[in-house]
């Protein structure tokens, strides 16, 4: 283990979760409704998009790039599922089969101009606006034909605080792990984010981990849009929008920085169950609901300059 | 005498160029098998450039590159790689936050049936290799970014060796080292040698060379000069080839002008900062006063500190008087100016004019209430670039575009604008060619003559010796002596530089 | 050339304008649009100053839509408050703006992560504020800022805008501030080893943006009198887009103020296009995303071309 360098960012990422532990206590303690197996499903399935985007957005923060376009992906997946059947091309499926299909062609020529040399922003928000007019083109309002069976599937629950989309969350979750730290697949992504020249002459194919790596973004956010259909079993072409920036919030807030190689998908897991146990217990202490954007942006702030205090004193000198 | 033995590597006939500049003229060069081959000349005389075509990163414009006899065909990294030639270059080349064992196997990671990266294999292998081939490397689990130089040089030379290496490339190994560390270095090199890889190493440090090269390859203005054996030459005559000049011209002759000052300009009473501590030493107007020894022991924390860079304890008097100096700003107000000796990352801003890089520490100057006087900022440019001779199309081009030794000199020129009363310079000459190097001694001492005092910190010890007055050599912090007059040699400053005691004159 | 590459692409764009409608290149039409364009070129002459010294502002959005809501409530219908209320904006402005400043200098918090939590607590004080149903409307000296013209052909917003934009250029170009703001964002480093206080330098740049999305923002609410919640939020994205479709740098040092105005109305005319080819708004959409990614990928094999 101690030859795995990548073992030192999921030890970092472990006094997260004491925080989460202890919002987790004080929530249950204020109000009733908070720790009941009802309630707690509610969180969870809540939190299985964000989850889902934000494991792919650290792929992406590592190689210290951002993917903007994953709230639009997320919404092109639940218009072009609510067109329904295709008849003559794997009918109920089709749908399924297209978008996967359009996700990784977004990925790759997002990853591809950013490897050539566009800004991460600048791309990513040229594709998400790009993304966002496909999107109302097919449903310029909340609305169509989802199938029946696949909204149904992703909205199923699985008994006490068990659902399909938190399952299938959890187990994007482990995959994408398990690629990050033990796959040579993640290590070139630690390495190439760390510092790409290094990694070229390494003989490391940078520009392939770079486009694999915004794919990777993209079809998290694909899935990502299949949980939302099992929650509007329809289509909304701006469903997704709040997803791409509260991802960077999630992924920024577990510990990984736009500084290059540095984090893990653990922080992001508990950036993740954060924002959203702070949304819910919010929402629940019927404080008004619009504060959760002030206590989001002030979470944020405030966990990256602890962070920041915490690590290593950098010569602050020349600032 | 080494001359003999089968010939490794040959290129014959290289033109290489970039855009108007020729870097290689029709150079033909060879290298022998289990040799270690000296590469040496001034900056701009090609070998970076034919280093980078023999490693396969550049395609020569023309010529030819055989090995073992055989001609090669469109030549690659990968070819490269696959013959076993291996270059280390000066930046350190590793991924800080990994450990050496993934380092050294960067790019190459064993992989196990299920394709995960199989650790244990990798730790088996390398350990093998570590035990038989290269104990210096530092243990596999720690991570780079703790280690320290000498460490990381070794993991980066381990990553070239690892993969079987035929031909090994240094460039510029040494420079980073203390001298123990260089013979640790040597004595690796040495033994690869024993075991048939041949080493090409650039180095610009001459004593080296006769240390542990068999021969010695001599380029100037992108042709091949000289190769020869180092029992039959000498510095003297590798200088020669190497300028054209005589080693006695180098430098500027000593200043004429005799010190009748009594106020030091700068004199520090128990001053630490840094690496160095509880330094005393007083540094008149007129002097060019050198800061020697190794690398590191504390004279660029000295200087840095006395720019506001970096926290500092004890007194610092200007003129007699205490001064204290907490931040940049506070420092030039005091007089004191600084040139850092990397001039790309500290003191240059690339993407603007010339202009506006050499008056940016004068603005208050060159406006009224807040207002730029254009006409003031554009004269006072003019000017300083005329004095400096900086060559370029008009003070509105970029800086970016200005070659190393007019970057230097437009960095110098910045710390001299707001004609400050002490001068501090770190490794002034770095990455620049034999004429603006003498051009720069030729100012430098005009600027001491004229009443500032000028110091300066360089790993170049025969630069030291060439130019100062006086030079205080530092060990581990400590300031050990100073040199002055008939003791500024080189022998008594090594002397001091590694600790040993000798006899000061007063 | 290369210099001149923003101008070629809004000319080719205004060509095309005049080709498909003739009757858009009436002075009075091209009068409008740039009328309709202002709050933008606002927001991205604050963005500008941002983006020029290194830096980001994801907040100006939230403070657009703030500063809109604030001053429909604040004047409500009666003209005769517009002064204080202009004063109370603009001292919002500048308070949200240096203390985005003040963290990113002074207290070492990333620009990216600042400005977008700044975002987010605005937004959320915006809603709070309005506790979801905004009121208010704008009356008098706004209303007739943004609406009206002088001497019944050039709208005062136009107007107001040029000045804006000539103390902006004057401050960029002309001032030592100006200088050292290239400076810091050019190689922070070096300009602190020329005695320049980078820290306050990028304070005033975020300050200066917060004013001026403010500023925006009430120009933004004299054009749509009442209050909106969501109304800024797109300035963001246009903003930054506006700035780096003009050509700057987005790591700093690089850029002309004058630029970024190009490319704001680039961004414009080509809106106003797609609107007189009665393409809808998922076309619209499309069309300006691949126009971002197009610009900016010729401008990376422009800099590509000169290595």
């Amino acid at each position: 283990m101690k030859f795995n360098s990548s073992y030192i960012f999921v030890k970092r990422s472990i006094p997260l979760y004491f925080i989460l532990l202890g919002i987790f206590v004080v929530a249950s303690a204020s109000t009733d409704h908070f720790f009941t197996s009802e309630n707690i499903l509610n969180v969870l399935v809540q939190l299985s998009p964000l989850l889902v985007v934000a494991c792919g957005q650290t792929f992406v923060v590592l190689l210290q790039g951002i993917d903007i376009s994953v709230g639009a992906v997320a919404s092109l997946t639940t218009t072009v599922l609510a067109l329904g059947s295709f008849e003559h091309f794997f009918g109920a499926w089709g749908p399924m089969f297209l978008i996967v299909v359009l996700g990784v062609a977004i990925g790759f020529l997002n990853g591809l101009m950013i490897y050539k040399g566009v800004t991460p922003i600048i791309m990513t928000l040229g594709s998400s606006v790009l993304v966002k007019g496909i999107a109302l083109g097919l449903r310029p309002v909340p609305g169509g034909n989802v199938s029946f069976t696949i909204a149904e599937f992703f909205c199923k629950e699985l008994g006490w605080i068990f659902s399909v989309p938190f399952l299938i969350s959890i187990t994007w979750f482990s995959i994408l792990a398990f690629l990050l730290h033990f796959t040579r697949f993640g290590k070139y992504v630690y390495a190439t984010g760390a510092d790409r020249d290094v990694s070229n002459k390494a003989g490391i194919n940078t520009m392939k981990i770079t486009i694999l790596a915004y794919i990777l973004s993209s079809v998290s956010g694909v899935l990502a849009g299949l949980l939302l259909v099992g929650q509007i079993w329809s289509g909304d072409a701006l469903i997704g929008e709040k997803l791409s920036l509260d991802s960077v919030t999630a992924v920024l807030v577990g510990g990984t920085t736009f500084e290059g190689g540095v984090g893990g998908l653990f922080g992001t897991l508990a950036g993740a169950f954060i924002l959203s146990i702070m949304s819910n217990v919010l929402n629940m202490m019927n404080i008004f609901s619009y504060y959760q954007y002030v206590i989001k942006g002030l979470i944020l702030i405030f966990s990256i300059f602890l962070s920041l205090r915490l690590s290593s004193r950098k010569e602050k000198s020349i600032r | 005498m080494f001359g003999g033995g089968p010939t490794l590597i040959q290129v014959k006939n290289i033109k290489k160029s970039f855009g108007a500049t020729q870097a290689l003229k029709n150079l033909s060069f060879e290298i022998s098998d289990s040799e270690v081959r000296a590469l040496v000349g001034e900056n701009g005389a090609g070998k970076s450039t034919l280093v980078k075509i023999i490693s396969g990163v550049l395609k020569p414009d023309q010529g030819e590159i055989f090995w073992n006899g055989e001609r090669l065909n469109n030549y690659n990294i990968r070819i490269a790689m696959n013959l076993g030639i291996r270059a280390v270059h000066q930046e350190i080349d590793l991924i800080d936050n990994m450990t050496v064992l993934e380092n050294l196997m960067l790019g190459r990671e064993k992989v196990s049936s299920l394709g995960t990266l199989d650790y244990k294999q990798m730790k088996e292998d390398l350990e093998s290799f570590v035990k038989s081939e290269f104990p210096e490397i530092p243990p596999l689990d720690k991570i780079v970014k703790d280690l320290d130089i000498m460490s990381q040089q070794m993991v980066v030379i381990a990553r070239a060796l690892f993969s079987g290496c035929n031909l090994l490339i240094l460039d510029e190994p040494t420079a980073v080292l203390s001298d123990n560390e260089r013979d640790v270095l040597f004595s690796v090199v040495r033994r690869l040698k024993a075991g048939g890889t041949s080493v090409l190493f650039i180095s610009h440090r001459l004593e080296e060379v006769f240390l542990i090269a068999d021969r010695v390859t001599v380029l100037k203005d992108g042709e091949h000069v000289s190769t020869l054996s180092t029992a039959m030459t000498n510095s003297e005559e590798l200088v020669r080839l190497m300028s054209g000049r005589e080693i006695s011209e180098l430098y500027p002759s000593e200043t004429k002008k005799t010190s009748k000052q009594t106020t030091p300009a700068i004199e520090l009473r128990g001053y630490s900062c840094g690496k160095c501590t509880d330094v005393n030493l007083k540094i008149y107007p007129g002097e060019i006063f050198g800061f020697g020894g190794l690398m590191g022991q504390g004279q660029e924390d000295l200087i840095r500190g006395l720019f506001g860079i970096i926290p500092h304890s004890g007194n610092v008097l200007i003129n007699g008087e205490i001064v204290p100096i907490d931040s940049v700003k506070s420092a030039i107000e005091a007089g004191i100016s600084f040139v850092s000796a990397n001039r790309e990352r500290e003191s240059l801003v690339l993407c603007r004019s010339i202009r506006e890089n050499i008056c940016m520490p004068i603005l208050h100057e060159l406006s009224f209430l807040g207002i730029m006087r254009f006409s003031l900022e554009k004269a006072r440019a003019t000017n300083m670039m005329r004095l400096f001779k900086i060559k370029a199309n008009s003070p509105k081009t970029l800086v970016s575009k200005l070659s190393g030794g007019n970057k230097q000199k437009v960095s110098l020129c910045k710390s001299l604008v707001m004609k400050p009363r002490i001068l501090m310079l770190h490794e002034p000459t770095r990455g620049v060619d034999v004429q603006t190097r003498f051009e720069i001694y030729r100012k430098l001492r005009e600027i001491a003559d004229d009443g500032i005092a000028v110091i300066v910190v360089s790993s170049d010890t025969p630069e030291l010796l060439g130019i100062c007055d006086k030079i205080a050599v530092f060990y581990e912090g400590a300031l050990k002596g100073i040199l002055k007059g008939k003791q500024k040699r080189e022998d008594i400053l090594m002397a001091l530089a590694n600790n040993q005691k000798v006899v000061m004159e007063d | 050339m290369k210099e001149w590459t923003p101008y070629i692409l809004l000319g080719l764009l205004i060509a095309v304008l005049g080709i498909f409608s003739p009757s858009s290149m009436h002075i009075s039409h091209l009068l409008t649009v740039l009328a309709q364009a202002a709050p933008l070129i606002i927001v991205a002459i604050g963005q500008s100053f941002v983006i020029f010294v290194g830096g980001i502002d994801l907040s100006v959005g939230s403070v657009i839509s703030l500063a809109n809501v604030l001053a429909c409530s604040l004047i409500s219908g009666d003209a005769s408050r517009t002064g204080t209320t202009i004063l109370i904006c603009l001292a919002v402005g500048l308070a949200i703006g240096t203390i985005n400043g003040f963290a990113i200098s002074y207290g070492f918090i990333p620009d990216f992560v600042m400005t977008l939590g700044m975002g987010a607590v605005i937004q959320g004080v915006t809603y709070i504020f309005t506790k979801g149903s905004p009121v208010g409307n704008v009356e008098g000296f706004l209303l007739t800022l943004a609406n009206d013209r002088f001497l019944g052909i050039i709208p005062w917003s136009v107007i107001f805008v040029a000045l804006v934009f000539a103390l902006a250029f004057f401050m960029l170009n002309g001032t030592r501030y100006g200088r050292k703001l290239y400076a810091t964002g050019g190689n922070a480093t070096a300009a602190v080893l020329s005695g320049i206080n980078v820290r306050l330098v990028k304070t005033i740049a975020y300050a200066i943006s917060g004013v001026l999305s403010v500023t925006g923002g009430l120009l933004l609410s004299g054009f749509v009198r009442v209050a909106s919640v969501g109304i800024g939020a797109d300035y963001v994205l246009y903003s930054i887009a506006a700035v780096i479709l003009g050509g700057a740098s987005f790591a700093g040092g690089i850029g002309k103020l004058q630029n970024s105005i190009v490319g704001a109305l680039t961004l414009v005319f080509l809106t106003n296009l797609l609107t007189i080819l009665r393409v809808g708004q998922p076309g619209k959409f499309i069309v300006q995303g691949s126009v971002i990614i197009a610009i900016a990928y010729l401008y990376v094999t422009m800099k590509g071309e000169n290595q």
